[in-house]
């Protein structure tokens, strides 16, 4: 069978990026010296630089200033020092992975479960054949299992050709995290790794990973995800050669011998996650509070256990007294085991009446669990290295339904069972979970970035005082220590892409907020593997809107600054306008990514 | 990577703070010399020399030169007056 991405099989990940004691040490002085001027920079807008006649304009946008330089303090203390957890050699033996020595010492088991719905068949059947080629250098007892929730016969068929072993259930309850559950419940390992339909593993993953276990204290290590299908584009270069010839071609040449290499067409969807996985997740090391993901992650089963029985405990907890006796009665010990086996099957049922109907947020739900508790400390690890590779979102409607999904459910979690406040947490690890929450929330005051020019350009007020020297003598020191501070921080990597998708993402996120906030029951479809056919316009006319709406008020501003109408100045129009084109690039970005289409192979 | 490719990978960053100098610096020249015209003061010699840079007899005889007084001496960069209020 032909795949897509058969053309990219020969990529290689990227190494993780290296930590430098000189760059770390400019990037710390540098965001000090943006985090101060920062603060100078608010206070003046506080208590000298409101234009009090429009203060309905003028006090949400410095509210939201204030909030996203708070959300800058959580960000730049997250970023602040990379600390890898110390490697140590695979375990031989699973008496090396404990605390205490078990009864009887053998090899370490792991189940590797390949968690599916209704993905193509022969899809899955590569990511079954790579996890069959995992390698360890001692011996191992290593499962594969396919966790098959679509109860396909093909699946079944495909799973028997491989030599793994299928599993299935009649309902599906919990979707992903109640699929995962239901192969817990018949499997045995020590460890488990988790799969997606389309994460195929490299032969080196459990060597790599299994030697943290040896910290009887470590629940889980997350590996980073790569997408190896991700568009690279085609360079500028050669995109204006295709267009206009020769003179194309030098005029590329010329702008790329300036600014070094642009591709043009290069990750549509902005997708890249060596930002969340290289510098914010690897960075949380330090902090002991990196976040399970899901997929390439490996766990040790007894934390899981004891996130299951956590989250049990608090659903008997949160019950009405009627719920929480049938509950007791459900799990009270019974002399025949069936029947015990199938009432801990109905608790369990039961147990999906948590508050988190949002699949995906059962991984950082369960970090935080983990994280919360005070006599046994668990640990979490960012293992740096890529050890896997998975397909990206191909379409708009994919890749929404994906970031919906992350920013609803971790909202979900903020907004009704906020871990930043509750007990457990050592204050760097609350100062973590706060900041991919307040993330979350930074749709509300993107929105008023999104707006605040356009308001201008059409009315001529400004919201601040005047865009003069003193203001700029103000904002200019911050804004520039903030870019060469997070050109220090993020060395290696474009920032610019986490920018554009934060700021262009905002629909999705005020749209997760709102559900959130009126605990709307949202179905979530699964993630489609394969791309979905169609026209997205619809999915961003918020982005088309603001793009629209700036476009008109620069026009009209600056035909009334020519006419002498109004209240607009050369340089409230200038900076209004630069303003404007930022955003106007960020949202084309959404609105281009409406439209693409893969090349033909 | 080498330092080349890395420095490649940051150039948004450096492209925004060149934007925000040239642009920053252009707006202030602007909104100078409109306060200069309106205030009826003699314009530097040259137009695009900003006020920062007039003497300190000129900025003594602005009226409104107070409204920038809470700028640390050492950056005071220009009257700085709301000229564009609405109501005004």
């Amino acid at each position: 069978m032909n795949f897509y991405f058969q053309q990219f099989e020969h990529r290689r990940p990227p190494e993780p990026l290296r930590r430098s004691v000189i760059g770390e040490r400019i990037w710390q002085l540098l965001a000090i010296t943006s985090l101060i001027l920062g603060a100078w920079y608010i206070g003046w807008r506080w208590t000298d630089s409101l234009n009090w006649d429009a203060a309905w304009f003028a006090l949400p946008l410095v509210i939201a200033e204030s909030c996203a330089y708070f959300g800058l303090i959580l960000f730049t203390l997250n970023l602040w020092t990379t600390r890898d957890y110390p490697r140590r050699p695979p375990p031989e033996r699973i008496g090396q992975c404990l605390a205490e020595p078990p009864a009887e010492d053998r090899p370490v088991a792991v189940d590797i479960f390949i968690a599916t719905y209704n993905e193509e068949e022969e899809l899955v059947r590569l990511s079954i054949r790579d996890a069959k080629a995992v390698s360890y250098p001692h011996p191992i007892n290593v499962q594969v299992h396919v966790l098959d929730d679509g109860r396909r016969e093909t699946m079944r068929r495909v799973a028997k050709e491989e030599g793994v072993n299928y599993i299935t259930r009649d309902n599906n309850v919990g979707f992903k995290a109640g699929n995962l559950r239901n192969a817990m419940e018949q499997t045995h390992g020590d460890f488990i790794m988790i799969c997606d339909a389309d994460t195929r593993v490299f032969p080196t993953i459990l060597e790599h990973t299994l030697g943290y276990f040896r910290d009887s204290d470590v629940a889980f290590v997350q590996t980073p995800q790569w997408f190896y299908d991700i568009p690279e584009g085609i360079t500028l270069t050669n995109w204006l050669g295709q267009r206009a010839g020769r003179p194309g071609r030098w005029m590329g040449a010329a702008v790329e011998t300036i600014f070094g290499e642009i591709r043009i067409g290069e990750d549509p969807f902005v997708n890249d996650p060596a930002m969340f996985y290289d510098i914010i997740q690897r960075r949380r090391n330090v902090y002991n509070a990196a976040f399970c993901c899901g997929a390439a992650s490996i766990h040790r089963r007894e934390a899981v256990m004891f996130v299951a029985l956590r989250a049990f405990a608090a659903a008997i907890d949160k019950a009405t007294r009627e719920d929480k006796s049938r509950l007791l009665r459900l799990i009270r010990p019974r002399k025949d085991p069936e029947a015990e086996a199938l009432a801990r099957w109905q608790a369990a049922q039961e147990q999906e009446l948590t508050p988190y109907k949002f699949h995906v947020s059962e991984d950082i739900y369960s970090s935080i669990v983990l994280h919360q508790d005070r006599e046994r400390r668990w640990k979490s690890v960012l293992h740096p290295s890529v050890e896997s590779k998975m397909l990206s979102p191909q379409d708009l409607l994919t890749w929404t339904i994906q970031r919906f999904k992350y920013a609803g459910g971790s909202l979900d979690i903020f907004f009704h069972d906020n871990p930043v406040t509750a007990p457990g947490l050592s204050l760097g690890q609350r100062l973590m979970y706060l900041n991919t929450f307040w993330s979350y929330l930074g749709a509300l005051w993107n929105v008023m970035f999104l707006c605040a020019p356009i308001i201008y350009l059409l009315t001529g007020i400004p919201p601040v005082d005047a865009y003069t020297g003193d203001f700029f003598a103000h904002a200019l020191p911050f804004l520039v220590a903030n870019e060469l501070a997070f050109l220090a921080g993020t060395w290696g990597l474009s920032g610019y892409k986490g920018k554009v998708s934060y700021l262009a993402s905002f629909p999705i996120g005020l749209r997760a907020i709102w559900a959130v906030i009126r605990r709307q029951k949202i179905k979530f479809p699964v993630t489609p593997k394969e791309r979905q056919e169609g026209n997205y316009l619809n999915l961003v006319w918020p982005q088309l809107g603001i793009m629209i709406a700036t476009l008109l008020g620069f026009g009209w501003a600056a035909g009334c600054y020519w006419l002498g109408v109004g209240n607009f100045s050369a340089g409230g129009l200038i900076a209004n306008g630069l303003w404007g084109l930022n955003n106007i690039l960020a949202m084309s970005i959404m609105v281009k990514a409406a439209f693409w289409k893969p090349e033909e192979a | 990577m080498s330092w080349r490719d890395n420095l490649r990978k940051g150039r948004s960053h450096l492209i925004t703070v060149a934007i925000l100098l040239v642009a920053s610096s252009v707006i202030v020249r602007i909104e100078d010399s409109a306060l200069q015209r309106e205030a009826h003061k003699p314009q530097p010699r040259n137009q695009m020399v900003p006020l920062r840079h007039a003497s300190p007899d000129v900025l003594a005889a602005d009226p409104k030169r107070e409204r920038c007084g809470d700028v640390p001496s050492g950056r005071r960069p220009c009257p700085d007056i709301n000229r564009r209020r609405p109501t005004d």
